[in-house]
């Protein structure tokens, strides 16, 4: 045969093969594993794009040297004298004012262009940088203080005029600042804005573009001259937006679509499994019509390949419907606009469908090559063989491998799989064992019981894909719920009503006690907390690379600077775990602080705050309890320590109702300090949250969508050994009644059990998350106790339902005299 | 037309038609029947002449396109679903070509299985009372796939036989064993029925196993006439 008529036949084939429920199964399957997987990978990889902000354009230079106190000058020369364009920024977070309007915005302040990538403004404009008096702002500042380009705007003690709109900019910082909506003002005005000052939270950076050669030396030149709390940034280093919550996000929605895609996988490779045996007579007659094995490897490859393609087409376009939807979800929290994904991305989900079908297919049709012509002779069609796993366990590997190829690890992807794979084996395993158990106490007083037991025995290997898989499925979908909701609602209604909902930073020494004097006329407590900016320099009098070990060194609080203060006495919040609080030469450490340091009562530490020496001693170990919104510290210095240095201020207090008007009249009466609302920030991250929680719950429906497609297969696969059963039991003298009684109470034990099963699984699960991760008191949920096991219950009825119906008399005795 | 309380099988006029693209196909028509209690009968003829069809309307499986049959003097057209599965279970059983044996249950589990649907409390007992009965006491816990195909039709025998049926249909029992299994399966098969004095019905194309029954019936061109011995 030519090649032609194969492709000819095979088209044939796979249309008329759409008759089959197995072959449905297949592509719905195999449609629905695309969809998932690129939904997840074009997603992810634009939201990476966006955070990672990778390439110079993105990061403003070839490589950026930042801190959080002014830059050395020095290398701004050495940049000069290596012929590098240098642009300098200082970006801070401040409150917004405009009329009744107060918006939490990120200021960035530009001496000069970026030396690489540039600012699209909505309207295109002559000079690369705002002139005096303008502000450029991003779309979000427009919005959300609901102002027109043009309006007037108040940073800080200065105005101006919102000039035009960032379309899109380089260099938008990182961490939590990055988040907040973005204005670019000219870096003269910096100063006038009085923003500045001791306390203030600043990120100072030098943006450096150039020669490949000068940039590198450039870099040598930094690195073994980097003053303390220098970083060093460039193209190479991934450092900054990886870990923000949304990457993690990204990462975490991954994985949930790599349950997805094994559920889809493992009803791909049961329907080929029945498909091939459903063809293999047909294949036994096109050899003795003179087809040969790789005629008919190639044909049925062929259908596979046809099938591949109309999944991807369709797969690929609702994922990308999805996809539009997800963005629109996540539009006001993501920096826009959004970077297109990479073209492979778009590819990653049919190649993954390809491999699943080659993978778990090859070793499917190399069965029916064995299909044997001799059995067209015989009465009873001989069954293909299933012996032999090995090229399933090589398919099953290929398959890890290739989905840790997709979810860009290796480790997380055999882990993953390893724990699905133990934790799906147990529950099949003790699903099966329960369903045993149970019905044999349910034979002593039902009369069905018995034969309920003889169709459970005959069920088991079913029950061991069934069980785990609608268990895991309600599970996963409850679990990421529950928590996500939790994390919120009940955090929230456990905070006490007069929790401080306001945080006010920046105050300057000669502010401080008018701003004291205005809290007590609208009856605010509060209590002002001088803030000094210093890092840990010395234990005992020695470097503290002499006193620690790399491992401490590594710690966080060492790499930045930590904000200290000084009090007379306790905080009330805090609790004293040892030592005595000493009102003079002695500071205060908080609890794990100090056993992450190795530091104890006793010793000398040394703080270098804004290049003075600050030493004091240990005198006392805090506990701290850091979720209660009040201003909390590592260290607490006696005031006698501290007092030549110079402090801002700060603060936290309940508004509540007042909210607006003290807010007001704070920012208005003093606008270079800065007033967070914590509700704004609950707000966003709520938000976040919930957008998650959406998108997951997406996820997750799609993942319920793979799990009833397998579900109906798992069912369908045995619906002739079921139709053949009843119709057995209804020559034995069973009614139609009694074998309809009999499949309702097999869904009812098998779907009943796996919601309970679930259930348990996920009371096991949420116990730690609501402990460890949450910090919330585990509780019990016993609306679904009752839910899920209903559910699972009516899952698999309505599936059965649709899957088979009760043969009548003469169908059944057909369905015995024709096998 | 002699009908007493001991005929077990009154069948009159029975006739059945299929519909097809072609127009109307009479499979037989005329078929009146009358079988007394402990009779075995054969019925044979060539292949596709309605002979399986006819079994499953004479056990009540399946209904005639008209004419009239009494199992029992009971007409199951006039019963519902749950009694006609009722009157199955009491008074009618199968032994099948093709055995029929549930593959995931043992020996014994197969034999239960007519005594849990009928909610017999000894089922257990008595299902292995008639598995050594036929010789498979030492086999009961083995599954159809570990027993021989004679061995498998036994099961099947003792599962027939188990309820203690009125009428036992057998449709070409021998028909997947070779000849020497075959003549000790029937022989068995004969031997339980008499002692049990159950009407058998017997569906073959083995003439010399026909031979074997009370009496010969052919069913050939759509008419079953009597083969005289």
């Amino acid at each position: 045969m030519t090649h032609s008529p194969i492709f000819k036949l095979a088209a044939q084939q796979g249309l008329s093969n759409l008759k089959l429920s197995e072959w449905r199964a297949l592509i719905i399957a195999l449609m629905l594993a695309i969809m998932v997987a690129s939904l997840m990978a074009v997603l992810g990889d634009r939201i990476e794009r966006t955070l990672m902000r990778q390439g110079s354009a993105i990061l403003g230079g070839d490589l950026v040297l930042s801190n959080s106190r002014p830059l050395s000058v020095n290398a701004a020369e050495l940049a000069t004298r290596f012929d590098l364009k240098v642009n300098e920024v200082t970006q801070l977070a401040t409150m917004a004012n405009s009329d009744e309007n107060f918006l939490l915005v990120t200021i960035r302040a530009l001496s000069a262009p970026y030396p690489r990538g540039n600012i699209a403004l909505e309207q295109p404009y002559a000079l690369p940088l705002p002139k005096p008096g303008e502000a450029w702002a991003e779309a979000g500042v427009f919005e959300r203080m609901n102002l027109q380009v043009g309006d007037r705007l108040t940073l800080g003690n200065t105005a101006f005029v919102l000039s035009h709109k960032i379309e899109s900019a380089p260099d938008r910082g990182r961490g939590f600042i990055s988040f907040n909506p973005q204005l670019i003002i000219n870096a003269n005005e910096l100063q006038n804005t009085g923003l500045i000052g001791p306390g203030a939270r600043m990120q100072y950076r030098q943006l450096y573009a150039g020669s490949e050669e000068a940039i590198k030396r450039l870099e040598q030149q930094l690195q073994t001259n980097t003053a303390t709390g220098e970083r060093i940034t460039t193209l190479r280093s991934d450092e900054g937006q990886q870990n923000s919550a949304l990457t993690k996000a990204s990462s975490y929605l991954r994985l949930g679509a790599l349950f997805s895609i094994f559920i889809a996988a493992m009803t791909i490779f049961l329907s080929l499994r029945r498909f091939t045996q459903s063809q293999n007579k047909r294949a036994a007659l096109l050899k003795t019509l003179g087809m040969n094995n790789q005629q008919l490897l190639r044909l049925y490859l062929l259908q596979l390949a046809y099938a591949w393609c109309f999944c991807t087409l369709s797969g690929v376009l609702l994922a990308l419907a999805l996809e539009q939807g997800g963005l629109a979800l996540l539009s006001g929290l993501i920096p826009q606009p959004v970077p297109e994904a990479s073209l492979g991305a778009y590819f990653s989900g049919p190649l993954l469908g390809l491999a699943i079908l080659v993978c778990l297919g090859l070793p499917t049709l190399f069965r029916l090559q064995r299909s044997n012509p001799m059995q067209l002779l015989q009465a009873r069609p001989a069954k293909l063989t299933w012996g032999g796993n090995l090229p399933y366990i090589l398919a099953f590997l290929c398959l890890l491998l290739l989905t840790s190829w997709y979810l860009n690890s290796l480790l997380l992807t055999l882990s993953l799989s390893v724990i699905l794979l133990i934790i799906g084996s147990t529950l099949g395993v003790l699903g099966a064992h329960i369903a045993r158990f149970l019905c044999q106490r349910f034979a002593s007083i039902h009369p069905l019981g018995n034969l309920l037991m003889s169709r459970v025995n005959q069920q088991q290997r079913w029950y061991r894909i069934q069980i785990p898989v609608i268990c895991l499925l309600f599970s996963l979908l409850s679990i990421n719920t529950i928590a996500l909701n939790d994390l919120l609602n009940r955090w929230q209604a456990q905070l006490p009503t007069d929790t401080p909902d306001h945080f006010l930073i920046n105050i300057q020494d000669w502010e401080k006690d008018d701003v004291e004097t205005l809290l007590e006329k609208h009856q605010v407590d509060d209590h002002l907390w001088p803030i000094y900016r210093g890092r840990l320099v010395k234990v005992n009098d020695l470097p503290l690379a002499d006193t620690m070990t790399p491992e401490q060194l590594a710690q966080p609080s060492l790499r930045r600077e930590l904000n200290l203060t000084s009090s007379i006495s306790m905080p009330s919040h805090n609790k004293l775990l040892s030592g005595n609080w000493a009102t003079e030469n002695s500071v205060s450490i908080e609890q794990e602080e100090a056993e992450e340091l190795g530091l104890e009562l006793g010793d000398k530490v040394s703080f270098d705050v804004g290049g003075q020496e600050v030493s004091a001693k240990i005198t006392s170990i805090r506990a701290v309890k850091w979720d209660t919104f009040q201003p909390n510290f590592y260290f607490i210095f006696s005031p006698d320590t501290v007092k030549d240095l110079t402090a801002s201020y700060m603060t936290s207090f309940h508004l509540g109702a007042n909210s607006a008007e003290v807010g007001r009249e704070l920012i208005q009466q003093f606008p270079t300090i800065t007033l967070i609302d914590v509700r704004q920030i609950l707000d966003q991250l709520q938000q976040l949250l919930s957008k998650l929680s959406l998108l997951s719950g997406l996820l997750m429906l799609l993942t319920t969508a793979s799990g009833v497609i397998l579900l109906y297969v798992t069912l369908t696969q045995e619906l002739e050994q079921r139709k053949y059963e009843n119709a057995l039991l209804q020559t034995l003298g069973a009614s139609k009644r009694q074998c309809m009684q009999l499949d309702r109470l097999e869904m009812a034990l098998v779907g009943g059990l796996s919601g309970l099963l679930a259930v348990l699984i996920i009371e096991l699960s949420l116990w730690p998350i609501h402990k460890l991760l949450i910090n919330l008191e585990p509780s019990l949920h016993p609306e679904l106790w009752i839910t899920l096991p209903l559910t699972g219950f009516g899952l698999f009825f309505l599936i059965s339902l649709v899957s088979h119906r009760q043969q009548s008399m003469p169908q059944s005795y057909n369905t015995l005299t024709s096998r | 037309m002699t009908v007493n309380m001991d005929t077990v099988i009154n069948a009159q006029d029975l006739a059945k038609r299929f519909s097809t693209q072609a127009g109307q196909v009479e499979l037989f028509q005329n078929i009146n029947l009358q079988i007394q209690r402990g009779e075995s009968v054969a019925i044979i003829g060539p292949s596709g002449t309605g002979k399986s069809t006819l079994l499953s309307i004479l056990a009540g499986l399946d209904h005639p396109s008209s004419g009239k049959i009494l199992l029992n003097n009971t007409d199951l057209s006039e019963l519902d679903d749950k009694h006609q599965a009722e009157f199955r279970n009491q008074h009618i059983s199968f032994v099948f070509q093709a055995f029929h044996l549930l593959p995931d249950l043992t020996a014994l589990e197969n034999v239960m299985l007519p005594l849990q649907i009928r909610n017999h409390s000894e089922a257990r007992q008595e299902a292995k009372e008639w598995l050594e009965r036929v010789g498979l006491g030492p086999r009961i816990g083995h599954k159809p796939a570990e027993l021989s195909g004679g061995e498998q039709q036994r099961v099947a025998i003792a599962r027939s036989f188990a309820t203690n049926p009125t009428l036992l249909f057998a449709d070409e029992p021998t028909g997947n064993l070779d000849e020497q299994t075959g003549n000790q399966i029937i022989e068995q098969l004969f031997n339980i029925n008499k002692d049990q004095n159950t009407t058998l019905i017997l569906i073959t194309h083995d003439p010399s196993l026909a031979k074997r029954c009370d009496r010969s019936l052919r069913l050939h061109n759509g008419q079953l006439t009597e083969i005289e011995a």
